[in-house]
Parts: C-alpha cells; structure tokens; sequence
C-alpha cells in the first residue's frame, strides 16, 4: 500500500468511527424511548405479556393464539365462577410460547385454573424458528433488567440475544407501531383483562375445508406441550386443554389433536373438544372462519364456564371457596 | 454463506483488507481462494461441478481460438452441450422424468426411470450462462482465450456474483482482474453505499413482505380475492427487492475492491411500459438471451414481423424455464412473452401517442405493465400450477372474504410502510435524482441518511437470515 492509500484508508476508519459512535447515541436515545413507551404501553399484546410475567395475580389464566385472545371473556368467567380471570392470548403465538409464559408466571404466582385453547395444527403449524421468533419478540425487551429471561432467550435464541445486547433498539424490533399506533389505538379502550372482542362478522362464500399438509407434528412443540401439562399438574393448577368453535368443513381429527390427545390420556387431563358444537357452528357467531366474533365469544365462554362450574362442583368443590394463592 | 449473515461480514471484511494489503500479483490468488472457501460454505462437493465446467470451458476457449472454420464451430457446440448436459442433469431432469412419468401414467404404463435425489447445486444457471457467455464471445472473436488457468477460474467463480449474478461478459470483467487496483476513498465509500441500499432492500422491504406473502400463498384456498391481489403485488415488490437488493450487495463489494460489474436494475417499476420493465429488469440475463439467443435468430429472420415476435415469446418461454424446472415458470415466461407482444403491436397499430399526451402515456403505461407483470407474478410465486389457476380464478372474480392483514394485523401497516418507502425512493431516484440523502454533499443530511436507514434496519428490519430467492436458480 502507498503512503496515498494508507491516508485514504485512515480517512474511512476516522469517518466509519464517526458513525459508529452517531448510531451508538442513536441507539441509546431512541432504544431508552422505546423501552419507556414499551413499560407504559395500553391495552394490546404488550400489556398482556407484561402482566403475565410481571404481576399476575388472577385465579383463572386463560392461554392460546388469537383463537384465545378473541374467543375467551375473563368477565364472563369471573361473574359465573366469583374467581378473578385473565386472557392471556397471544395473536401468531403456539405453545412454545404459552409454556415460557407459564413458567415464567409460576415463579411469582400459582393460579388455580389455567385454559388452554389449542388447534387442530397447534403442533404442526409453526416451525420451531418461527415460534421462537414469535417468543423472542417478546421476551427480547426484557433481557437486559430480566436475568429469567434472559436464560430463556440464551437457550432458545442466542444470536437474536447477542444482537439485542449490542443494539437497545433491536430489542424492540417490530414493535416500533405497535407502540405507536397501539397506544393512539387502545387509549380509550376497556381494560378487558386481555380479551379483544372482534365485532361484526366477515365470513362470505362457501365453508372452507381444513387442511394440514405437515404429516408430523413439531418435536419442539409436542415437548412443550407436555412440559404445560407437567408443570399445572406440578403445582395442582385445575388444566382444562379445549378446542374452541371453529367454523370449517368438518373434521374428525388432525395429526396435532391426536397428539395432544395421548399426552393428555397420559396425564389423566380431560381435553373439550367444541369445535364443531352445534350450538355454535353459525356463520353468525364467527367475525371469520377461524374466529369467534363478540356474540359467539360470548355464547361460548358462557357454555364452557357453565361447564367448567359443572366439573369443579362435581370434582373439587373447594376451589370455588378459596381465596386466590399468590407467591 | 448468505450476504445477510454476519458470517459474510466477517468475511467480507477479511478479504477486502488482505486484498488491499496484498501485493496485485497475489489478489487474484486470494479472490479465488476465498470464492471457493465462498461456495464450499454451501454444500463443499459442488465445487466439482464448477472445477468440471471451469476446466471444460478453459480448454474449450484455448481450442476454439486456435481453430479455424467447422472445427471452431464444433469446439464451441462441445462446450455449450456440456454447460448444458450439466445444468440439465442437476436442474431438469427430475422434471422431465416427472413429465414422462405423467404422460405414461395416462396409457397406464408405469415410467421404468425413478427421480434423482439430490439438491440442486447453488446458482448453477448463474455460473453455467456465465461460462457459456466466454466461449461464445471467444468464438465471435470479441474476446482473447485467457491462458491464465485462475484468471479465467476467478471470472466464473468472483464470489459476489458468483451464485446469484449479474451474468457478467467476459470482456467486461476480465481485463480488471490484471489491473492494479488502489484504495481509493471515493470508489470504497460509494461501493458501501450501494451495499447498504441492498441490505436495505434486502432485510426491510423483501424479507418483511415474504411474511405476507408466504402467508398468504401457503394458503391460497382460505383467501379472498382482495387478499390475493394484494399478495400477488407484494410478492412484485418482494422478489424485486430481494434480487435487486442482492445484485447491489454483490455490485457493492466488488466496486469497493474495484471491479466494476454491470447494472442489473433500474427501476423497473417506473418504466411506463411492459417492454420498458424489460428493459430494466435482471438486465445481465435478459441481455444474455438478447445477444446469444435472439439475435442469431432474428438475424436469420431478417424483418419477417411474425418470426420475430414469435421469438420474443421463446425467449421469455426460455427465461421462465432457466428459472426453473416447474410448469409455473413456463407458464410464467409464456404470459410475460406474450404480454410484451401484446403491448408491442397495441402501440404499432393503435399508436396511443397520437391520442395521449406523454405525461398521460407514462402514467397510464406505468401502472398497465406495473398490474400486469404483477399479475403474470402470481404464476412465478404460487407452488403448483393447480394454485396458480385458483388464485387467478380468485382474483378475477373477486371472491368474497375479508382482506387478511397478517397475523397481528398490525403488521400490514409494516407492509404498507416499506412498499411506500420503496416507491418515494425509486421515485426520486427516477424524476429528481438531484436529491439525495447518503449521496448528499451536505455532511449533516448525509449523516442523517446513514443513521435513518441503519436505524430502520434495525427497527424493522427481518433478521432471520431467509436465503435469497434467487439462489434457488
């Protein structure tokens, strides 16, 4: 090299240095920012997750994808049963998210009943990459104060860990309009204990058949599953796995509902299957074909707390009696 | 190695600062050796089937050089039906075993030949139209046989546009691979420029909308109409910045260690027409048929209009079956030919000039060839012929649904977002060009533009390392 090029090549090093040291302030500035609106968001998946892992303190925890967040009333719950209830659904999520949430919560609070709502591919639709992805979304803005978390995030997604560390703002990728469009958005919104009622229906043309091309289910997946079910046994929380109305052709079974099925037997844990329940398979209670609109939402939480009651009552009047058990 | 790793990073930046400290006499050593370390990261065993190809056209470009008349001809046949022997075996063969299986099964035979299994080794058409454009310009006589074994090794295998393009020219690259190239300020901090527009591309616009799209065209039958046109325009504005991206990472890393390497975009979107789109789409392929594959052809049709418009649809019939060994690309190729004869005798016949003012022309022509090359997309993307005719049905007869916005919903305003970046910026690369962000002479607004996109990266930007869609080719 030259003395010119040695020159030239101090002058991109001095430049690159410049705006390295730029991002770095950047990065801060704007990941502080970030983090406030994250801490104070409204209503809305942040909200949910943080209250699930941060303080909850409610008898009955409800657990699912969106199926969950917009089919499952926790008021409807509370006035049947007297016990308090909180949605803690999560749109695009699977179980691999449901069962860090759980054991996450268990470190602070046990509840006495937990709801698991499940699909026909719950097992079979998410790649593992993708449910972690899903998860990291999530967990990543909490890694820096959360050392739980951060153990989960080392042993599921290191690499996503290693950039969040680098970069404050990379914590929050994707959650930049959530943050903003969800806070103008859920301002003035009911605090709903984590339920989102979908108003209104949007189902047009003919019924669709169910498909599932995957011929197995996610080991990943299937493991988590069972962990969710170990761990509520573990901590004698009352499990109900259900699988809410659904408005597609009908189907017996599917490779994930099989699965879940024997894990189940295998744990003595009762799976309520309302997917084509007669009482709700119409066009009227569903805003589309996968999910329940406020009407069906309601008409559905009311047959299944009626049946939730019917059970508890049958096998373990007591849980209607206590008070709610916090760590 | 995918240019979206930070395995690429690493070395990227190992090999540009050996390749500036190294004597010139060494640098071309150093470029091979690491195009292959480059490859091998893939699947190592393939390296063979580029050394065979490399060795193949190596002699072959020696042979035809010192021969004279049929011999000369018959040198070059030799080298192209081995180029082609190989990309027809790793690439076509299982589909027209496929084919003939289908079509036996039809007189109730059963086809005795079962399908290879094997993956398909990376930017095999990329390499193979590669090497064919040497000795077919060796041929012509516009270019020298190089003698120099790694020379002409590094032309076929130069690790940034070694598995995804541009399909460079012979006479075009290697003559920089002899010149001394110096550090120079300016050339490196416009080659990182252009790099950071393609990971811009590539990880904001491309890798968001294949969210939606995969989504959307995993699940065709559950979709309305509404949702399958806008999949269909997304997956337009995906896939052309997910090559478009890759091609500006690979033309980066080049110009910053000084070999310039030819345009492959430019603004396809705003051209005003189909064959305008053309003419600014995967230039370094669709100039590869034009020179070597059109023009012999239409040399023999000398102005019979017919021949030459029938030719314009083999050679996007061609160009959708290089792509791939799937009906879909065919058919893909087939629609896009067409169209651009369509429109060609329009404007001959009709002559909308005289009837429209141009502003009205670019406008209209603009939005036509943008809906219909979007529409012909549909074919490019969908997995099965079976889908692609169902989502076309969709479309056209609006079936009923609502409009998916991805799952949350909120993401589709992400998808809005990035595509309307895309457009503001194309838009003013294309009308105001005297407008610049990172190109600004201004430092402070300079600066601003590389803090906004770094920013933008990394707020919304995909991290999930997809590989480029254009590697599977």
């Amino acid at each position: 090299m030259t003395k010119e090029e040695v020159k030239q090549v101090g002058r991109l090093f001095k430049k690159l240095f410049i705006l390295l040291v730029l991002l770095f302030v950047f990065d801060r500035i704007i990941g502080t920012l970030l983090e406030n609106a994250y801490k104070n968001a409204p209503q809305g998946d942040i909200k949910t997750f943080a209250h699930s892992i941060t303080d909850p303190t409610e008898d009955i925890f409800i657990y699912g994808s969106s199926r969950a967040v917009h089919g499952y009333d926790p008021e409807i719950f509370t006035d049947s049963l007297g016990l308090s209830c909180f949605n803690s659904g999560r749109e695009n999520s699977n179980i691999l998210y449901h069962s860090s949430i759980l054991k996450e919560m268990l470190k602070k609070h046990t509840p006495k009943i937990i709801v698991l709502d499940v699909s026909a591919k719950e097992l079979t639709w998410r790649s593992a990459e993708n449910s972690k992805a899903v998860l990291a979304s999530m967990i990543l803005p909490y890694v820096s104060r959360d050392t739980s978390f951060k153990n989960i995030a080392r042993q599921l997604f290191p690499d996503e860990l290693r950039k969040a560390e680098v970069s404050k703002i990379y914590a929050y990728n994707s959650l930049v309009l959530s943050l903003a469009i969800g806070k103008r958005k859920m301002k003035h919104t009911k605090n709903l204990h984590g339920y989102v009622p979908l108003h209104g229906n949007k189902v047009r043309g003919k019924i669709p058949a169910f498909t599932d091309d995957n011929d197995k289910t996610d080991p990943l997946a299937t493991q988590e599953f069972e962990d969710f079910v170990k761990e509520t046994k573990a901590n004698n929380i009352l499990l109900y796995v259900i699988q809410s109305p659904i408005l597609v052709k009908h189907f017996n079974t599917s490779i994930s509902l099989d699965t879940i099925r024997s894990i189940l037997t295998k744990y003595n844990e009762p799976f309520w299957d309302y997917a084509f329940d007669t009482a709700f398979y119409k066009k009227e209670y569903f805003y589309d074909n996968l999910h329940l609109n406020t009407t069906g939402a309601t008409l559905f939480s009311e047959k299944l707390v009626s049946d939730i009651k019917a059970d508890i009552e049958k096998n373990e009047p007591q849980l209607l009696n206590h008070p709610q058990s916090s760590k | 190695m995918l240019f979206n790793s930070l395995e690429f990073v690493g070395f990227f930046i190992i090999v540009t600062s050996l390749y500036f400290v190294l004597p010139h006499k060494f640098r071309w050593l150093l470029l091979l050796l690491s195009s292959c370390y480059f490859y091998m990261d893939f699947i190592p065993i393939y390296i063979l089937v580029l050394a065979f190809t490399i060795v193949i056209d190596y002699f072959a470009g020696i042979l035809i050089e010192r021969s004279a008349g049929a011999k000369r001809k018959w040198f070059l046949r030799m080298s192209i039906v081995a180029n082609i022997g190989i990309l027809g075996f790793f690439k076509y063969f299982n589909f027209f075993n496929d084919n003939i299986s289908f079509a036996l099964k039809m007189f109730d035979f059963t086809n005795p030949v079962t399908d290879l299994s094997f993956i398909l080794p990376i930017g095999l058409s990329f390499h193979t139209f590669q090497a064919m454009s040497y000795t077919i310009e060796v041929y012509r006589g516009n270019q020298k046989a190089e003698r120099k074994f790694g020379i002409y090794a590094l032309y076929v295998m130069f690790y940034p546009q070694l598995v995804a393009g541009p399909i460079e020219r012979p006479q075009n690259v290697i003559h920089q691979f002899y010149e001394p190239k110096k550090f120079e300020y300016n050339r490196v901090v416009a080659g990182l420029k252009i790099v950071l527009w393609g990971f811009f591309k590539k990880l904001v616009i491309a890798d968001r909308l294949s969210i939606y799209v995969n989504a959307v065209y995993n699940n065709p039958y559950h979709h309305s109409g509404e949702t399958l046109i806008v999949a269909t325009f997304f997956f337009w504005f995906q896939i052309y910045c997910d090559f478009s991206g890759y091609s500006d990472i690979a033309i980066g890393t080049a110009k910053i260690m000084g070999i310039e390497l030819m345009e492959n975009f430019r603004r396809p979107m705003l051209a005003g027409s189909i064959q305008g789109i053309w003419n600014r789409w995967h230039l370094s392929l669709y100039t590869w048929f034009k020179d070597y594959v059109y023009q012999p052809l239409a040399m023999k049709a000398r102005r019979n209009r017919t021949k030459l418009l029938s030719y314009v649809v083999l050679i996007f019939l061609l160009s959708g079956f290089w792509h791939g060994a799937n009906w879909t690309y065919i058919i893909w190729g087939g629609f896009s030919g067409l169209s651009l004869v369509a429109e060609r005798i329009y404007r001959d016949k009709v002559k909308p000039q005289k009837y429209i003012s141009k502003l009205w022309m670019k406008i209209l022509g603009t939005i036509i060839a943008f809906s219909v090359t979007g529409i012909s997309c549909l074919f490019f993307r969908a997995n099965s012929v079976k889908d692609a005719l169902h989502i076309c049905k969709s479309i056209f007869t609006m079936k009923h649904g609502a409009l998916f916005k991805g799952s949350p919903p909120i993401n589709f305003y992400y998808y809005i977002l990035v595509a309307v970046m895309l457009v503001s910026v194309e838009l003013f690369q294309e009308y105001l060009p005297q407008v610049k962000l990172i190109g600004n002479k201004n430092v402070v607004i300079r600066y601003t533009g590389y803090v906004l996109i770094l920013m933008v990266i990394l707020m919304i930007g995909i991290f999930n390392g997809s590989q480029f869609i254009y590697f599977q080719f």
